[in-house]
């Protein structure tokens, strides 16, 4: 178990610059997190630090070991691939067992290791089985008791979840959490599933055109996300240019307000400065309905587009007189009246809703 | 394994050691068929039962090519056989000897200092497919083949490309000129091998082709009934072949017994039986053993051997040069 | 991109480095002779032979001619070939996958010489025939070489179209008929304006085959004078003279070649259509009269297609006399003869191919592996020169390998040594692509998996990829095997005595007329042949020809 430690790390293929002076330190034990859209170079990063690519620039540490130039069969990682990549040749067995007899284990304690791994994952039974004879989730529970088994200093995990269907996915992120907090191991994720993303990680890191646009835990990402990008990448938000000021600009939550469809309205500054080019994030699920009415504060009028009914909740479109068009969600438990397209309503934006610079 | 099987094996390995001791190996390199040298070697073998006779075949050029490559470190030890005209190019590669029943065989068919003897002798003949004269009549001589309805009617082999073929046009130069020589090349049709020659005939491509005696027998004994053999009134050509050692043969001995062999009575009586070789020993009665005449009922047109590969250079052009007239 | 010098980048240079020299350097030699006079300049005094000797260019017209004829009746019988049984239902249709077997089995040289033993003078249909009156045409010349030249290329035809319609969408035939064309115009609006680039593409490939065809046209070709027979006869007659003019003819039909590769690949490829999705229309089955027509046709075909096979072994067993086959009479004689008397072509043939094999496989497995796994500039320069010999006839080849290799610091003529050479230069090709293939399909994760549990990349390729590949390398070591043994144009110029193989052997007795002895090596050089593919099939279980 290892900490990991990426310095300043540059990647550059054909002369463009995927990776761009990226720092980021993993601590022991810990599961971050890569998320980003396809592109932005989390897959990269997670190669870099498995050893595959070498980069160009920074260094990489596990622990104290520099291992920026040390060849990945040299490195003890663990690595878990999207397309599985068990030997095809081989039993679910043998396919575990590989690691320990390139290790020169002895025998017996192969036997009985892999025992135990396959065990941990609930696969005893196909030990003897090929994995052209297995399910897509059997053969990830194989891969990962491969990579577990022999223990290694880091695990590393390319988009593990991403050609299993819906149902499977969700299992396997339990039984992923599972073995990955028992053994301790430190983890590298790599997704394009924010939801997955959210729902297991220590820390998440979301990564933008070859670098870290925010690290957090997934309540920072998305209760404060730092720009529109995040905001929008983690769950789904209204980006609306507004135009701002900081009114008072002490304490956590800096007061600022700002014009939207021609009026004035209070929120909170998530960035140090803004002007006239920031940005309001308002997510639909805090937005709130209600019929017109006189003197309400921190409410827009606005023409119901559309509605649509989800079941546990219903999403409204409403164009703003004299402003753009936002999203609204409103729960199942919410009493007020369903609203229809055409009808009047008001919007009522929260005093908390954060500003951030474009 | 009992003492017994033990004494066995033992003895029976002493027994295949001493026999192999006393085997004798030669390397033959031979331009002769599969077959003939099956007959040849296999009544050599009955009378030097330790002789192990290692072939190596090939054409008779290749063959004299490879043994003055191999001069300096000879890997083969007797040639069987080759025209003397071959023979008389490659002297320095020949090793002289003088075998016991040398007396056999008429003077004009031995080499020059025994550098090697004439074991057969082919007899250049006309060989006739009947079924495919379709109208023209069968011919009795060279010259009937000169005339103009035999044009494209007749198959030759090209005299550069074989021995016997060679033999052939030098005849036909100093029997009938160099008009001669031009009218039979304007009507032939040229082919680049002797089984060509032969074969086109017997497959019924060709009614006549100018070939060797016992390619022609072969099919007329056979059974292929429309095969016919006509020796020419105006004289027939002979083409001896010859063996030899090869000089500084590492298997001296066993190479002068296989040598012996080759030229005795019983084998060239094989030969001529079972493979229609003609030979040059004068103590065989060919026309007794088989359907072909005897050599002195031949009418032969004489030629001299020595003569014939002397002027190879000019033989060869001057075909040549008739070739390209008929064109 | 970083090259890694250790082990691949070594690897690549040895192997660049080993195939140039025997592959490149000898068509250097040879285009180099080709070009040079008597006193040692430079001049093109062959070429100028070449163009006013007559009868080359009467062989030059003739090749042509051949090349089209045979390429338009391998066209007229692949073609209808494909489509019924890749759109027809009908008994005994499973038979038809015995077929790409069958061209890979029998070799040219037996195919040529079983038809001889049935149709050629003294052949068994001929004498039948004959006893009955009717003469048969002469089946030497044109008649012959087109027949059998037919009967060995047709399957390239047919296994390319056959795909080709496999790979077709049935949905744009049903587009067609919902636009409103009746089914016949819309197979030819639609179906062949798709099919074309893939029967040209295959067309092609006949052609060159024809072009550098060997055996079938020594066996057949009687009085026509054809390219491949006169540069063999030039090199047979200049053997120890100047190579000038086997070396001119041998660079004019690599031109040939060339251009038609040039022209396949600017014009032809460039409309093949790729089929986004979609599948083939399900085989219709036919009615009883029709279907017997069908069955008639296909079963004409595979038995033209199986007859040497047979005609071999029975010719092998047949008694003979001197050069007269006696159909009927049997004996052992023949065979006596060829596995007993003289069976050394039979010993050389297993020699020089067994180490062919291995030496053509293990070679074309780690090509294959650099040209797919380790892609570089160095690596595609080494993936064009393991194909060149396959746009070279084996004469040819075998003209530049002597010319090399007879003289200079390193003399393989007379040794095994240019035997296995010609044998694995000329087939190396085919192996690479069948490893090729496979390696394809493995995903680089499955590397990089092994990497990431502590192996090294050395290591993973023995671990790992080797056994992934064992079913590919087998069928790869199986087709080496077989189109090495029976390889015969190529061998046939750079044997010297004592190297004769079965090809060459049954060559040169047929050539002799012994139809009964060349039988006889033919029925051994078969079983040889058939025994690996039927264990592989048998035992293995591996589908060989999945990809040719």
């Amino acid at each position: 178990m290892a900490s990991i430690t990426i310095d300043g790390i540059v990647k550059q293929f054909s002369g463009q610059t995927v990776l761009q002076n990226l720092s980021l330190h993993i601590p022991d034990g810990a599961f971050y997190t890569l998320l980003g859209p396809s592109g932005c170079g989390k897959t990269t990063l997670l190669r870099c630090i498995a050893g595959f690519y070498e980069p160009d620039g920074g260094r990489l540490l596990f622990d104290k070991d520099d291992v920026t130039r040390v060849s990945t069969h040299h490195r003890d990682i663990g690595m878990v691939f999207q397309d599985y990549a068990l030997f095809p040749d081989k039993t679910a067995f043998d396919n575990v067992a590989y690691g320990l007899r390139a290790r020169k284990v002895a025998k017996p304690e192969i036997a009985r290791r892999v025992g135990e791994a396959l065990e941990r994952v609930g696969l005893s039974a196909l030990a003897g089985r090929y994995p052209a004879q297995m399910s897509g989730g059997q053969r990830q529970r194989v891969a990962l008791a491969r990579a577990l088994v022999i223990r290694p200093r880091v695990l590393l995990m390319d988009e593990p979840l991403s050609n299993l269907d819906a149902k499977m996915r969700l299992q396997m992120r339990d039984v992923i959490l599972d073995l990955v907090r028992e053994a301790g191991i430190t983890t590298v994720f790599v997704t394009h599933d924010q939801e997955e993303a959210l729902a297991m990680s220590d820390r998440i890191a979301i990564m933008d055109r070859g670098s870290i646009a925010q690290l957090g835990t997934p309540e920072d990402l998305y209760g404060t996300p730092v720009n529109a990008y995040v905001a929008d990448f983690i769950g789904s938000a209204n980006v609306i240019p507004v135009a701002a000021r900081i009114v008072d600009g002490s304490g956590a939550a800096p007061h600022v307000r700002y014009q939207l469809a021609g009026h004035e309205l209070d929120g909170v500054a998530g960035s140090p400065r803004l002007d006239d080019q920031s940005v309001l994030i308002a997510r639909p699920e805090d937005l709130s309905l209600m019929a017109p009415a006189p003197h309400v504060p921190n409410a827009l009028s606005g023409r119901v587009l559309r509605r649509q009914y989800l079941g546990f909740k219903t999403a409204y479109r409403i164009q703003l007189h004299d402003g753009p068009e936002i999203r609204v969600e409103l729960h199942a438990g919410n009493t007020v009246a369903a609203f229809q397209p055409g009808d009047t309503v008001q919007v009522l934006v929260p005093a908390d809703s954060r500003v951030v610079g474009a | 394994m009992t003492i017994k099987t033990l004494l066995q094996c033992t003895l029976a390995a002493l027994g295949l050691a001493a026999s192999l001791a006393q085997a004798q190996t030669v390397v033959l390199y031979s331009s002769n068929n599969t077959e003939t040298i099956e007959t040849a070697l296999n009544v050599v073998k009955q009378k030097n039962a330790s002789l192990n006779v290692q072939q190596v075949t090939g054409g008779t050029g290749s063959l004299m090519k490879r043994i003055q490559a191999e001069s300096k470190n000879p890997r083969g030890d007797v040639l069987w056989s080759g025209g003397f005209g071959t023979l008389g190019a490659y002297k320095e590669l020949l090793e002289p000897y003088k075998a016991p029943d040398l007396a056999a065989i008429p003077a004009e068919f031995r080499g020059p200092n025994n550098l090697w003897v004439g074991t057969n002798l082919h007899v250049m003949v006309l060989m006739v497919n009947e079924r495919q004269l379709k109208g023209l009549p069968a011919p009795k001589t060279w010259s009937d083949l000169m005339k103009p309805e035999w044009k494209g009617k007749f198959t030759i082999t090209d005299p550069s490309k074989s021995a016997t073929a060679y033999m052939l046009v030098y005849g036909l130069l100093k029997q009938f000129g160099k008009d001669g020589l031009e009218k039979i090349a304007a009507n032939a049709v040229v082919t680049s091998s002797s089984g060509t020659t032969y074969k086109g005939v017997a497959a019924g491509e060709y009614p006549v082709g100018l070939t060797i005696e016992y390619a022609a027998q072969e099919y007329v004994a056979g059974g292929q009934k429309e095969i016919k053999l006509v020796y020419p009134a105006e004289g027939s050509y002979l083409a001896p072949e010859g063996m030899f050692i090869v000089k500084g043969a590492k298997n001296m001995e066993a190479a002068k017994t296989l040598y012996n062999g080759l030229m005795s009575k019983e084998v060239q009586e094989a030969l001529l039986v079972k493979n229609f070789r003609r030979p040059t020993r004068t103590d065989i009665a060919v026309s007794k053993l088989t359907s072909l005449p005897d050599l002195k009922a031949i009418k032969i047109f004489p030629l001299d051997q020595e003569q014939a590969s002397q002027e190879y250079e000019q033989l060869v052009a001057l075909w040549n040069l008739a070739v390209s007239k008929a064109r | 991109m970083k090259i890694h010098w250790w082990p691949w980048g070594v690897l690549t240079l040895v192997s660049l480095v080993l195939l140039s020299f025997f592959v490149l350097y000898p068509l250097a030699v040879l285009f180099g002779n080709s070009v040079v006079d008597d006193g040692g300049g430079y001049s093109l005094a062959a070429f100028l032979a070449l163009a006013r000797d007559s009868e080359y260019v009467q062989a030059f017209k003739n090749t042509l001619v051949l090349g089209f004829s045979v390429t338009a009746c391998t066209v007229l019988v692949g073609v209808p070939f494909a489509y019924m049984v890749a759109r027809y239902e009908f008994p005994l249709k499973n038979l038809v996958a015995v077929l790409p077997i069958m061209t890979i089995v029998i070799p040219e040289i037996i195919v040529g010489q079983s038809w001889l033993l049935i149709l050629g003078n003294n052949g068994l249909l001929t004498n039948f025939f004959a006893d009955l009156g009717i003469e048969l045409p002469s089946f030497y010349g044109w008649t012959g070489m087109v027949f059998s030249m037919t009967l060995v290329y047709y399957t390239y035809i047919y296994l390319g179209v056959l795909a080709a319609l496999r790979g077709f969408d049935g949905q744009l035939e049903e587009a067609g008929l919902s636009l409103g064309t009746s089914p016949l115009v819309t197979k030819m609006r639609v179906l062949v304006p798709v099919m074309l680039p893939a029967v040209l593409v295959n067309a092609l490939v006949v052609f060159t085959l024809v072009v550098g065809n060997f055996a079938l046209s020594m066996l057949l070709g009687s009085r026509v004078p054809l390219l491949s027979v006169m540069t063999y006869n030039t090199f047979v007659s200049e053997m120890g003279g100047s190579p000038a003019l086997q070396s001119a003819m041998s660079v004019v039909s690599i031109a040939i070649v060339a251009v038609v590769l040039f022209f396949q690949k600017r014009v032809v490829e460039r409309k093949v259509y790729t089929m986004t999705q979609g599948r083939a229309p399900a085989p219709v089955r036919v009615r009883s009269a029709a279907g017997l027509l069908f069955t008639l046709t296909v079963g004409l075909v595979i038995l033209a297609s199986l007859l040497p096979l047979v005609v071999v072994f029975i010719g092998a067993f047949t008694e003979t006399s001197g050069p007269v086959m006696r159909w009927g009479s049997w004996s052992l004689s023949s065979l006596q003869r060829a596995l007993h008397a003289a069976p050394e072509p039979i010993i050389n043939s297993l020699k020089f191919s067994s180490i062919a094999t291995l030496v053509g496989v293990s070679f074309a497995l780690l090509v294959s592996y650099l040209t797919i796994k380790k892609r570089n500039l160095f690596t595609q320069a080494l993936d064009y020169i393991v194909v060149l010999p396959l746009t070279i006839s084996g004469t040819v080849l075998g003209i530049a390998l002597v010319q090399t290799f007879n003289t200079g610091w390193l003399v393989l003529a007379g040794t095994s040594g240019i035997m296995v050479l010609a044998y694995t230069v000329r087939r190396l090709p085919f192996a690479v692509r069948n490893a090729s293939s496979t390696l394809f399909n493995i995903p680089e994760s499955i590397e990089e998996a092994s990497i990431s549990l502590g192996v090294s990349p050395l290591m993973t390729f023995f671990k790992v990829i080797l056994p992934a590949m064992r079913a590919s390398l087998i069928s790869a070591a199986i087709l080496m095997w077989v189109t090495t043994i029976s390889e015969l144009s190529a061998s046939v110029v750079v044997y010297t005595g004592g190297l004769e193989t079965m090809p060459i052997t049954i060559f040169r007795q047929v050539d002799g007329g012994r139809l009964g002895l060349a039988s006889a090596y033919g029925a051994a050089l078969v079983s040889v042949i058939l025994l690996p593919i039927v264990v592989a099939i048998k035992v293995f279980r591996i589908n060989l020809f999945s990809s040719k």
